[in-house]
């Protein structure tokens, strides 16, 4: 808790919105609601994924909008946003409004690559530009400078600019410290809140990987008899992650759990520790196909499986709004928070079938 | 002739009754050569259905499979002409890159026409994306032949993906390198009426692993359900064992299960160029029910045929029986009648005979016994004389006289008249013993009871009545009489004794005046 508070990066916002957050998340989580909820099928509770979106009552002023779109790295998680980005695209033309966009990503994560795409994005007349930062420091102070150039910008998906940043709106993960702590707790508890843990974060600076990392540390230094032994940077690689979990199993014999913050390193966590045999509690994130069947197996512990879908709708729905010149406000928030839910191995299959049609 | 008559019967018995028997032979040869016909028929129609059924199914895993080629054949050349459509203006610019695909999907209606660049970029009509991490084949680099795949991403519903090669074009700097189009399996399945309903035949395509594409039932498979998860709980190990491999060999195969009480018959084939594999099944019934309506018409003609053919059999050989009954009737009837006939010509044939005995042992002018008569009497006594069982026998010799001198005299009218007075005289006096005239005016009496024993007095009184005839002019007889002797041998010796005494009385009735009437 003290490392989080001197963090650099920390402001008194953040602190008391963290503190609201953690408050009330102890409170939800009491009250048993909140984002600790488990996949139910359809009909009993909200399910994990979504796929039921309709647009909203909002009357777009044009018939024809244009967006440019970029995000981290090409993974299969934006893959799913793209799903309701494509989806909410097609209900527009059938409103017979066109919205076209660009949703373009590098191979690998790289900051200096985003910032160009967005320097040339602004030469491309786009109605919103909207971008998923790949690191809070390089990225927001060009999208400050976009919105001063007349540009209308909004963030998306995993992680939002540094707070203050001009950008519009944001649509995505507005708890990713919450679902770092949650995924934490969880594993403290398998673990009986005691043992020697590891972190595998993601892509460096990624906000949203490490909100999650901070949590996961958070958690753990609650506990005295639990000690985080690594934290590693794969650069959402699961070849990298699969390689740095291998490196700490060798460099730490009593290791007792894992904590991977993004949606490729459970993939490569749970290899590694499947081919070791030990007994190693993982939690992670996302909804990789794979790691799905890590978690049927028993090999990972449990997952937060974040609503890319409503995600990539949401996107596109307040980007059209942004581009028509409504703020913020009664309209859309600022903020469109999009859900995660923690599953467990119970849970696997249902979420195998739901997102990948897969039947056991 | 009685005997031919039994033996003609039983001719006619044993012929009937061969018919009879020969009829049924035949009846029961037919019935049985039918029964064992419709065994056979009915093991044949197993055998029957089975082929059909494999057959059948096989062509229709056939067409479809042929269907499903044809159609992504089809979109594929739709595909190569739509690349052929895009110029060197559409090139120039997203937007008019944007417009010429939306242009290509309206001209073959398409829900998603896109191009791919060398960074795996992708175009559509109304976006561009980053696909590397979508499409797979993307990462063919370079692409050389189609591929045919299927993308199922987070939930959205799975697309059949048909990718090209492409040459020769770029944009923005960046060669193209794959086309594209995404089809709905929904759609696509639509198109190929894989659920028609009320269809007794379900068809599916299903991945190599097991997996259904469709998302449709498959009969009593559902959307969600693994092919050979299921097959491995209704086969037996070695067979599943055979289905798996087969699909993951992408070969072709059938199998039979049980379901729900039913035979179910799947058929499954490779689609050609695919990852795919199609499924037919029908129930076995299905086919099973057609032939046996058929095979069961056949049996139940043949089995009209028989009752016919029997009671046809029947009639004719009841009818032929009843023939031979009424002409064996008739028949017998004529040789009853015919026997009745025989019997009483046999008895009119006896009167007569016995009419003819009788004229033949009666003398006609005196009613006497005949010379035949006493021919055969004579006959009798030689046999009792040669058996030792005569006892006594006397003979008397009588002869008349003057015979010939009345027929001279008077006619032979007087002369038959004095022949039957001598008889009248000879009889009434032997009245228990048989008198035979045996010559013209000779009569000889074979004594026997009363007459045995009185035959000395009677003897004397027949002399008596010849002397008083001698005075009245009436019939005057010489008598002479001898008993049997136990030395003789035959009758003959005593009636010659007898004749010879006859003489002497004829000589002595001479002396006394008859008349020398010879």
């Amino acid at each position: 808790m003290e490392h989080f508070f001197t963090h650099g990066h920390c402001t008194l916002f953040r602190r008391a919105a963290i503190c609201t957050l953690v408050l009330g998340m102890i409170f939800l989580a009491g009250m048993a609601g909140g984002c600790r909820a488990f996949a139910e099928p359809a009909g009993d509770t909200e399910p994990a994924v979504n796929f039921n979106r309709t647009l909203d009552d909002y009357v777009p002023q044009k018939d024809r909008y244009n967006f440019y779109f970029t995000y981290k790295i090409v993974h299969p998680w934006w893959d799913a946003v793209a799903m309701g980005i494509e989806d909410a695209q097609r209900q527009y033309l059938d409103r017979g409004i066109a919205v076209t966009y660009e949703y373009m990503a590098p191979e690998k994560a790289d900051a200096e690559d985003q910032k160009a795409r967005l320097q040339r994005a602004a030469e491309g007349g786009y109605d919103v530009i909207g971008v998923d930062v790949a690191d809070e420091a390089v990225i927001s102070p060009v999208l400050d400078s976009l919105v001063e150039s007349g540009l209308k910008v909004m963030t998306f998906s995993s992680s939002d600019a540094s707070p203050g940043c001009r950008r519009i709106a944001y649509v995505g993960n507005t708890h990713n410290y919450e679902d770092g702590v949650l995924l934490t707790e969880a594993l403290c508890e398998k673990l009986g809140y005691r043992g020697r843990v590891a972190v595998l974060v993601g892509t460096r600076g990624a906000p949203c990987h490490e909100d999650r990392a901070q949590g996961a540390r958070d958690t753990v230094g609650k506990y005295p008899e639990m000690e985080i032994a690594a934290v590693e940077y794969d650069q959402d690689d699961i070849q990298t992650a699969y390689e740095l979990t291998r490196q700490i199993l060798r460099d730490t014999d009593d290791l007792a759990g894992i904590i991977c913050c993004n949606m490729s390193n459970p993939v490569g966590a749970a290899r590694a520790v499947a081919e070791s045999g030990r007994d190693i509690v993982i939690v992670g994130m996302d909804h990789d196909r794979e790691a799905l069947h890590f978690l049927k197996d028993g090999v990972i512990y449990c997952l937060g499986v974040q609503d890319c879908y409503s995600i990539g709708f949401d996107t596109l729905q307040v980007a059209v709004k942004i581009a028509d010149g409504v703020l913020p406000g009664t309209v859309y928030p600022e903020k469109t928070e999009e859900r995660t839910t923690v599953i467990y191995q119970k849970d696997a299959e249902t979420i195998l079938e739901m997102l990948y049609g897969e039947i056991q | 002739m009685e005997k031919s008559s039994n033996k003609k019967n039983q001719q006619k018995r044993f012929i009937l009754t061969f018919i009879v028997l020969g009829a049924a032979a035949v009846v029961a040869i037919i019935i049985g050569l039918t029964l064992w016909m419709s065994a056979g028929a009915r093991s044949a129609t197993d055998k029957a259905v089975d082929q059909v059924s494999r057959f059948y199914m096989r062509e229709l895993a056939d067409r479809r499979s042929q269907a499903v080629s044809g159609m992504i054949n089809q979109r594929l050349a739709e595909m190569r002409r739509a690349l052929q459509l895009i110029t060197p203006e559409d090139l120039s610019s997203q937007e008019t890159l944007r417009a010429a695909i939306g242009r290509v999907e309206a001209l073959y209606g398409l829900d998603l026409y896109a191009l791919a660049d060398d960074e795996n970029v992708v175009y559509t009509d109304l976006s561009t994306y980053m696909g590397g991490s979508r499409y797979g084949f993307l990462s063919q680099d370079p692409m050389d032949d189609p591929v045919i795949s299927t993308v199922s991403l987070y939930g959205v519903k799975k697309q059949i993906c048909l990718a090209i090669p492409v040459r020769d074009l770029r944009f923005m700097g960046k060669d193209l390198k794959a086309c594209f189009v995404e089809i709905d399996v929904g759609d696509f399945v639509n198109t190929l009426a894989f659920d028609a309903e009320e269809s007794e035949s379900f068809f599916c395509l299903y991945y190599r692993n097991g997996e259904n594409l469709t998302q449709l039932d498959f009969g009593s498979i559902r959307a969600n359900e693994n092919l050979l998860r299921v097959m491995q709980e209704k086969l037996p190990e070695a067979e599943w064992r055979q289905l798996e491999e087969n699909f993951q060999q992408g070969l072709a195969g059938s199998a039979e299960f049980s379901s729900s009480g039913s035979r179910e018959l799947l058929y499954y084939a490779p689609i050609p160029d695919t990852s795919w594999m199609i499924t037919v099944m029908i129930p076995e019934s299905l086919i099973h029910d057609q032939i046996r309506g058929f095979s069961d018409e056949t049996l139940t003609r043949s089995t009209v045929q028989i009752t016919v053919t029997c009671i046809v059999l029947l009639l004719y050989f009841g009818t032929v029986i009843l023939m031979l009954r009424k002409a064996t009737g008739a028949v017998l009837e004529e040789e009853r009648q015919n026997a009745r006939d025989f019997s009483r010509k046999a008895e009119e044939s006896e009167a007569e005979l016995g009419v003819i005995r009788e004229i033949a042992t009666r003398d006609a002018l005196t009613s006497t016994g005949s010379k035949f008569a006493y021919t055969e009497k004579e006959k009798a006594l030689n046999e009792a004389i040669r058996n030792g069982e005569l006892r006594q026998l006397a003979v008397v010799v009588c002869d008349l006289n003057g015979l010939k001198l009345i027929n001279d005299t008077y006619g032979h009218a007087r002369g038959d008249e004095y022949i039957r007075e001598a008889s009248r005289l000879i009889c009434g006096l032997y009245k228990h013993s048989p008198v035979f005239r045996v010559g013209g005016d000779e009569f000889v009496v074979l004594l026997q009871n009363d007459d045995f024993e009185q035959r000395e007095a009677i003897l004397e009184e027949l002399n008596r009545r010849v002397e008083e005839n001698l005075r009245t002019g009436r019939a005057v007889v010489s008598a002479g009489m001898a008993d049997y002797e136990p030395g003789d041998q035959q009758v003959d010796a005593v009636l010659r004794r007898a004749d010879q005494r006859m003489y002497e009385r004829k000589k002595q009735l001479k002396e006394m005046g008859a008349a020398i009437r010879e």
